[in-house]
């Protein structure tokens, strides 16, 4: 029964695809392919529920590829997001591609995508995990470019580098461990590697690392993340940031739970470069005006908030209770926050075709839906109390306080203030969304904003944040409390009070530091007088331009040079040996090898017709005479010799 | 005797070819159609008869005999030939109207199949030469078919290198002849003690001279320019098969006839793996900064030729098993990339990489097929060339000692990120061009053309998903060798 459920969440979208592809290519069948892809995703659903109510932790092997499944707590949790994402993102659809074109293309990558996805969070060993990772990378490149404008062409050509290369490095990786280990199966990678020589593992790790966090977009493999996102069609948006990057996590806590437990130069790591991560998308959301670029910089900030989380599991050792919890609460926090908001950019796209903050100012006034679930989905993200993003936020950040203590670091305290000043800049940016759509006058649009199956559809997607967030020991500790097998966690040891002062401090703080920097910076420098949205960021802080493409560049003329060398060098050689030791003596005196009989005839006559005749009897021979003293009527010789080898043999058999 | 048969009924055919009216009419294809799935099943009916038929040897001299065998390896390569010839006559039907002089075209191609049968066949150093060589000089006038400048040029180039690498093959193979029998068996002849530096030496010029003809550094540069200039149907021969009967040279030289494990760790598989590795990281990195659809893949063909030496050069079972994967997976995605760039130039005339946007939309099988062929060279999985590489990269970090086993698959990775570059950029400036690229309608393709790259891309996805027969078929060949 399980094994069936989980063929058929990666098999059906698979086959839905192909379904999409036969159909006529008509220009007019949008909304066909809109309910199908619906029909399909639902039913995914229903199979992943059905795996995940029957599965009970069992490995499932396939004979496909040595393919296998597992029905972990985790695998089971994230199936169930990813299948639950696709399903209210197809849900948009209809509406948000109205009038577009090439949706073919894009429904069939759409639904491809959400087999290879689920598949990568369900696979038991990393075998499996890599051949979906792959798969999904490169499908996903589909939505990216989808638009084929200027500025999602050159996204596109960022993610893909980013994604081949990444998928190699992790594959070097997986040699690597496959080499150390003898195993890829996860279950068995935590006994197998205790038992590994600590260096060489590590140099397995950060290969396979870095392919996770170029999906993730932790800082410096980061770039193409804040391209991608923004030019993506919205619904496709939503499961880039909401469940790709999660996919970058999933490797990431798979390295910190199984692989590398309990490193501490590990989780040093981690916690530098979720913490530069989180502070630089912060800073870039703020800057920015666009509202789907802030909201792709937010997805990098908080991505940088998880893999703090994530280090922290590794460095508290036994005492990670806190932040295993907190680390898959924020991560299912986040997939739930940027479905809502990025589909609510899709909302607003739609609508007023535009999305910059200066044009779409004054869309949401009049619209008391859209606002309340506008806010659902930034509250949860600025971690206001009563939000699921509260509870996440608030565990991660007493875990770094817990370590703070325990190691007494000065480096713990100042990511602990950084983590706080984050969750400011978060508010910061959140406001500057809401006062602009909500608050300022702008062009005055109808109270309709969407039909009755988009509205249901936002709702659904935003309505499980306050649910979770107001039930912490009901629901939300159940949830992250079977994950533990996976990330490496402990159990509570104690019950946690969430709406103690202690708690509750993070949060004042952090709204507190959010309005300073709202009115202070975004208010004063980065407004005009009349309520304009200036961007004040530096075009010289881009790292893809002014640091990897000159890098790459000069990198790229270098190998040139050395590869043509390389490549011509036997033929400069024999060049040089023409020119030089065996030159061509004919090419200077031509050797004219003719009869003077015929040419003193042909002189005589003075008839043209036998001049002529003479002249090509005269180069016949000149080529006559070239060939038989070349090398190639040698070779013909050989030939020839060879031939009557092979008949000698022939007729010497009969 | 079926043995001789399965290399002269392909001559035989080549020679009625030769006397056909010229224009290609459908009942001659029919006829070769037809006459090659004879030669397919002669050669599957000498494959499956069992017990591994041979022919008793011809004396010339003392050491110098003519003898077949069909051992797993000959018989795996000689039905992969047959079946890539089948198909290739299938494509040429319509590509060949554009080429024209067909009777001189299909009588050298199959001249050339009996000679690809002779190689695989062969049960003894001499006569694999023999049949090396007579293998490059009628598929000399393949290349040349086009008769111009260029074509003439490469082709010399072509039996320049093909030629000139056999003669140091030959210098080897006297050397060797005095130490040791050239006949093949599995394990080879020599044991250790044997081994003289000049005796090295020979074999290491026999190990280069033979796998010139795989585009091996530095006997390579042939490559580029040889094969671009022949007719795409040949040009797709020339990598996917003709190309590797230098890699099955090298596998008899090293593992029939000196013995593998005598040379594990010796200067002489460290020097090989190194040629190996720099062609591999070279060819696809030239395949980078190459315009010309044709000559990029030619490019490509040399970097993933010298995969299957490499696997050859690791020396174990492991990467025996990954080189004959590699042989059997590059035949063909190669073969198919090929045609399919043929398609692509007979249809829309469409030969350089900088006019390809849009092709997507006139081509759209074609360029499915390319797409997928294209990612399984590159190595993505689950297609077929994700699990050679898989092969290659475990059995050299296990084999081999010390930092080659790390610069192997570092190096090998490094190829397969170049590859995607050289490959990909095609792809996604065809299927997107932009958004305000003119419509496109889409050109009528032909079917025997399509179905010919359509079994090919089939073939290596599904391979590529059920890969458990064809590794184990791998598998049990490396064994008999080693």
């Amino acid at each position: 029964m399980t094994t069936i459920a989980l063929l058929l969440v990666v098999l059906l979208p698979m086959l839905s695809a192909i379904v999409i592809a036969v159909l006529p290519d008509r220009h007019d069948n949008g909304k066909q392919l809109g309910t199908l892809s619906i029909v399909f995703t639902l039913l995914t659903l229903l199979a992943m529920v059905c795996a995940a109510a029957t599965g009970d932790g069992a490995t499932v092997t396939i004979p496909v590829m040595r393919l296998s499944f597992w029905t972990g707590g985790f695998q089971k949790l994230y199936g169930l997001v990813v299948c639950f994402m696709w399903f209210v993102s197809a849900l948009l659809s209809p509406q948000y591609f109205h009038g577009h074109h090439q949706l073919k293309r894009y429904y069939f990558f759409f639904l491809i995508c959400l087999g290879f996805t689920a598949g990568v969070f369900l696979s038991a060993d990393l075998y499996t995990t890599f051949l979906f990772f792959e798969l999904m990378s490169l499908s996903s490149y589909v939505w990216v470019v989808q638009e084929e404008t200027p500025d999602a062409m050159d996204a596109g050509k960022t993610y893909l580098t980013i994604a081949v290369l990444g998928g190699l490095v992790t594959l070097m990786g997986l040699f690597l461990l496959y080499h150390i280990t003898g195993t890829l199966v996860i279950a068995e990678l935590h006994e197998a590697c205790a038992a590994a020589e600590p260096g060489r593992l590590w140099a397995a790790a950060v290969c396979i690392l870095f392919g996770f966090a170029a999906k993730a977009g932790l800082f410096s493999l980061h770039i193409w993340l804040p391209k991608a996102h923004p030019v993506a069609p919205a619904p496709a948006s939503a499961l880039l940031s909401g469940v790709l990057t999660k996919a970058g996590i999933f490797g990431v806590l798979l390295l910190t739970g199984q692989i590398l437990t309990g490193d501490h130069t590990w989780g040093m790591l981690l916690l530098v470069l979720g913490a530069i991560t989180m502070v630089l998308g912060a800073v870039l959301a703020v800057f920015s005006t666009n509202l789907k670029y802030i909201l792709a910089c937010s997805s990098l900030s908080q991505i940088g908030f998880i893999t703090v989380g994530v280090s922290m599991i590794c460095l508290l050792g036994e005492h990670n209770a806190l932040a295993a919890n907190g680390t898959v609460l924020y991560m299912l926090n986040h997939s739930l926050v940027k479905l809502t908001l990025f589909l609510f950019a899709g909302v607003v796209y739609y609508n007023t075709h535009a999305l910059d903050l200066n044009e779409i100012k004054g869309f949401g006034r009049g619209k008391p839906l859209l606002h309340v679930l506008f806010l659902c989905g930034a509250c949860s993200l600025a971690g206001i109390p009563g939000f699921l993003g509260y509870l996440s936020k608030t565990l991660i950040h007493e875990s770094l306080v817990e370590y703070a203590h325990m190691s007494g670091m000065t480096l713990i305290t100042v990511v602990e203030w950084l983590f706080l000043f984050s969750g400011g800049l978060t508010t910061a940016y959140l406001t500057k969304i809401y006062v602009a759509i909500f608050c300022q006058k702008g062009r005055e649009t109808g109270k309709k904003w969407g039909t009755p199956l988009s509205v249901l559809t936002l709702c659904l997607a935003a309505v499980a944040l306050p649910l979770l967030g107001l039930t912490p020991h009901v629901l939300a500790e159940k949830i992250s409390g079977t994950t533990l097998d996976f990330t490496g966690g402990h159990a509570f040891g104690h019950a946690i009070h969430y709406f103690s002062w202690t708690n509750l401090k993070g949060v004042v703080i952090s709204l507190a530091i959010g309005m300073i920097v709202y009115f202070l910076l975004i208010r004063t420098v980065l407004m005009t007088k009349d309520g304009r949205y200036l961007n004040r960021w530096p075009k010289w802080l881009n790292m893809e331009e002014y640091l990897y493409k000159p890098f790459f560049r000069g990198l790229f003329a270098v190998l040139d040079v050395v590869c043509r060398a390389v490549c011509d060098v036997l033929d400069v050689i024999v060049l040089l040996i023409r020119r030089t030791l065996l030159r061509d003596s004919r090419d200077e005196k031509p050797v004219r090898s003719y009869s003077p009989l015929v040419q003193a005839i042909a002189r005589q006559s003075g008839d043209k017709a036998a001049q002529s005749a003479a002249d090509r009897l005269d180069t016949d021979l000149d080529v006559l005479g070239r060939m038989t003293g070349s090398l190639s009527f040698g070779l013909l010789m050989t030939c020839l010799g060879l031939c009557v080898v092979l008949t000698v043999v022939i007729v010497s058999i009969f | 005797m079926i043995l001789y048969a399965v290399i002269l009924l392909p001559t035989l055919l080549g020679l009625i070819c030769a006397f056909f009216p010229p224009g290609g009419s459908k009942k001659q294809t029919a006829f070769m159609l037809l006459a090659q799935a004879v030669i397919t099943g002669v050669v599957l009916f000498a494959v499956c008869k069992g017990g591994a038929p041979s022919t008793p040897p011809i004396y010339f001299t003392e050491t110098l005999t003519f003898s077949l065998m069909m051992d797993p390896l000959a018989a795996f390569f000689c039905l992969l030939t047959a079946a890539c010839w089948l198909l290739t006559i299938l494509y040429a039907y319509v590509y060949m109207k554009h080429e024209g002089k067909e009777p001189r075209f299909y009588a050298f191609l199959f001249l050339t199949e009996g000679m690809v049968f002779g190689s695989a066949l062969a049960a003894d150093l001499m006569t694999l030469y023999l049949f090396y060589e007579l293998t490059s000089l009628l598929s000399f006038p393949l290349v040349l078919h086009s008769q111009n400048f260029k074509a003439l040029l490469g082709a010399s180039k072509y039996l320049y290198y093909s030629v000139g690498g056999a003669f140091l093959a030959l210098f080897g193979m006297a050397v060797l002849s005095g130490s040791t029998s050239l006949s093949f068996c599995s394990g080879g002849h020599l044991t250790a003690g044997e081994l003289t530096p000049t005796l090295m030496l020979a074999i290491f010029l026999t190990v280069l001279g033979f796998s010139a003809k795989a585009g091996l550094f530095p006997l390579h540069n042939w490559l580029p320019s040889a094969h671009p200039v022949a007719p795409a149907p040949a040009h797709a021969l020339l990598s996917g098969i003709i190309a590797k009967v230098g890699a099955i040279a090298v596998i008899r030289t090293i593992y029939c006839v000196v013995g593998a494990e005598i040379l594990q760790g010796t200067w002489l598989q460290t020097v090989c793996l190194c040629l190996a590795l720099v062609t591999i990281f070279m060819g696809s990195f030239m395949g980078c900064t190459e315009n010309g659809l044709k000559k990029r893949l030619a490019y490509s063909s040399i970097s993933q030729i010298s995969y299957v030496l490499l696997g050859i050069f690791i020396l174990s079972p492991l990467g025996l098993t990954g080189a004959l994967l590699q042989i059997f997976f590059h035949a063909a995605a190669k073969i198919g990339v090929f045609q399919s760039a043929g398609a692509i130039i007979y249809l829309t005339d469409v030969s350089t990489i900088d006019r390809f946007p849009g092709l997507g939309k006139r081509l759209p099988v074609t360029m499915v097929c390319f797409t997928m062929l294209a990612l399984s060279l590159v190595g993505i999985p689950p297609f077929g060339g994700f699990h050679s590489k898989w092969y290659l990269a475990t059995a050299a970090l296990e084999a081999l000692p010390g930092a080659m086993g790390y610069v192997v698959p570092a190096i090998l990775l490094a190829s397969a990120l170049f590859t995607a570059a050289y490959l990909f950029s095609p792809i996604v400036h065809s299927f997107f061009p932009g958004k305000d690229f003119p419509a496109q309608t889409r050109v009528h393709e032909p079917a025997a053309m399509m179905l010919s790259l359509v079994v090919f891309s089939v073939s290596v996805l599904l391979l590529g998903l059920f890969p458990n027969g064809v590794i184990s078929v791998m598998q049990s060949i490396a064994g008999t060798l080693m």
